[in-house]
């Protein structure tokens, strides 16, 4: 699965990703636990591919916080729309 | 979209600068520091400062980790893109930031493969679909960033990549505060703190600044109302005479951090024991290098690289943008000769840059009516 999985290039970051505090909400459509990655949709609808590392176990409709494509925290709450 | 609609509402936005126009005392002047660029750019994005009384001032600090890298790191980078069969990443704010004599996207117009990537994760797949050639990442930022770098450099390792190396220039946030606070032309009455940098590193790291400097400091948000509500939070601290460290981001910032991220930080990184930012000079202990336990795909190990120290442009005045001391639109080259088209300092250059935020909004120079 983890060649399946998009490259984060399409995504438009809101702010400048290479700042300290830019990061990005998104929304876990598949996860692939063996290699440690999940495929995410981001607000824009882009798909982009996650390191889950950092949040631990994830599962399909989990938001998390995205910073260089690497999840840094699970947000609370349903997926966004 | 839920969590951000109801952190831009309007009518609560307004309350909240009616509350800060309660708790401010006439006649005193304040300055509050935010910290980070991405502060710096919602603030201007939403007008934030246009619903504060005069005499709250805001000022922006050194948080923009593009706006931080001295002239000599990006020799190194242009240095190595231009050896022949490397393909050198970064991201794209990099591109533009001047070097010496060039900057990246000029040294790919020369010839080198430059690429731009959205993640440390894009580059690593760039090595792995070219395995003749050999592809470095430019790691810039602070500590929000450098979990992902130290990441991909263990799958680099797991997956035995041979071909990929980084280029470190991770920095950290709490010697640059130190810094700012020790110095003799800056007051400030409080700090709006980095969000996301807490995410990674907790609360406690800025406990120093309530502890030995006597300043409030509020771990804030990105959305226009929790940048509002941090300043009531610091207002309120202040008239009460209180210094502590409240986190206002409790729905993502979690007081102790991130612990996997501390502990992979920990095993990839080392401190350097000096490192250069832009206008404020060598700071012992705020710059990361891969440990000896990863230099093999340490890039300032693989590659020659000049290291040299190179003088920041003596038009630019970066360096006191940078500590807060001027305003953008002060430095005499801001919208003249320095523009986010042809920047001369890097403040200019990446949209979190406080320079590039007031040129991008039409923040030339203002006036508030004084309380």
């Amino acid at each position: 699965m983890t060649g399946a999985l998009p490259s984060s290039a399409g995504a438009i970051p809101v702010h400048c990703i290479t700042c300290a505090d830019a990061a990005e909400p998104v929304s876990i459509v598949s996860v692939d636990a063996a290699a440690g990655l999940a495929c995410c949709t981001a607000s824009g609808g882009e798909e982009i591919t996650v390191q889950t590392a950092l949040v631990g176990p994830v599962t399909v409709g989990q938001r998390l916080l995205v910073h260089a494509g690497t999840a840094i925290v699970t947000l609370a709450g349903e997926a966004a729309p | 979209m839920k969590f951000v609609d109801e952190f831009r509402n309007p009518t609560l936005g307004r309350a909240l600068a009616g509350e800060i126009l309660s708790l401010v005392e006439p006649g005193r002047h304040y300055k509050l520091m935010e910290v980070c660029g991405g502060h710096t750019h919602a603030i201007y994005k939403y007008g934030v400062d246009d619903l504060l009384p005069a005499n709250v001032e805001l000022v922006h600090g050194p948080g923009c980790p593009v706006c931080v890298i001295p002239m000599g790191r990006v020799d190194d980078a242009v240095a190595i893109a231009r050896q022949p069969g490397v393909i050198f990443t970064c991201f794209g704010d990099m591109l533009r930031v001047p070097g010496s004599d060039h900057c990246l996207l000029e040294a790919k117009a020369a010839g080198a493969d430059v690429r731009m990537v959205y993640s440390p994760l894009d580059a690593l797949r760039i090595a792995k679909d070219n395995p003749d050639r050999e592809v470095v990442f430019l790691a810039i930022g602070f500590e929000t960033t450098a979990p992902s770098t130290a990441l991909t450099l263990k799958r680099a390792r797991a997956e035995m990549v041979h071909n990929f190396s980084c280029l470190c220039n991770h920095v950290t946030i709490v010697p640059p505060l130190r810094a700012l606070l020790e110095s003799p032309d800056l007051r400030l009455d409080g700090f709006i703190g980095p969000g996301h940098v807490a995410t990674i590193v907790g609360a406690r790291p800025f406990q120093f600044i309530a502890d030995d400097y006597a300043k409030p400091v509020v771990i804030a948000g990105f959305e226009p109302l929790d940048i509002l509500a941090a300043i009531v939070m610091i207002l309120g601290q202040i008239g009460d005479g209180r210094s502590e460290v409240e986190n206002q981001y409790r729905r993502v910032v979690p007081d102790e951090g991130n612990l996997r991220a501390l502990e992979v930080m920990a095993e990839v990184f080392t401190l350097r024991p000096h490192f250069e930012w832009r206008g404020l000079g060598f700071i012992s202990h705020s710059g990361l290098r891969l440990s000896d336990a990863y230099a093999d795909l340490d890039a300032e190990r693989r590659f020659d690289v000049p290291g040299v120290r190179v003088a920041d442009p003596k038009a630019c005045q970066c360096g006191e943008v940078l500590k807060g001391v001027i305003k953008p639109w002060e430095c005499k080259v801001f919208g003249s000769a320095c523009t986010p088209e042809r920047p001369i300092g890097t403040c200019m250059v990446s949209s979190e840059g406080a320079c590039a935020a007031y040129y991008n909004y039409g923040r030339f120079a203002r006036e508030r009516e004084v309380l």
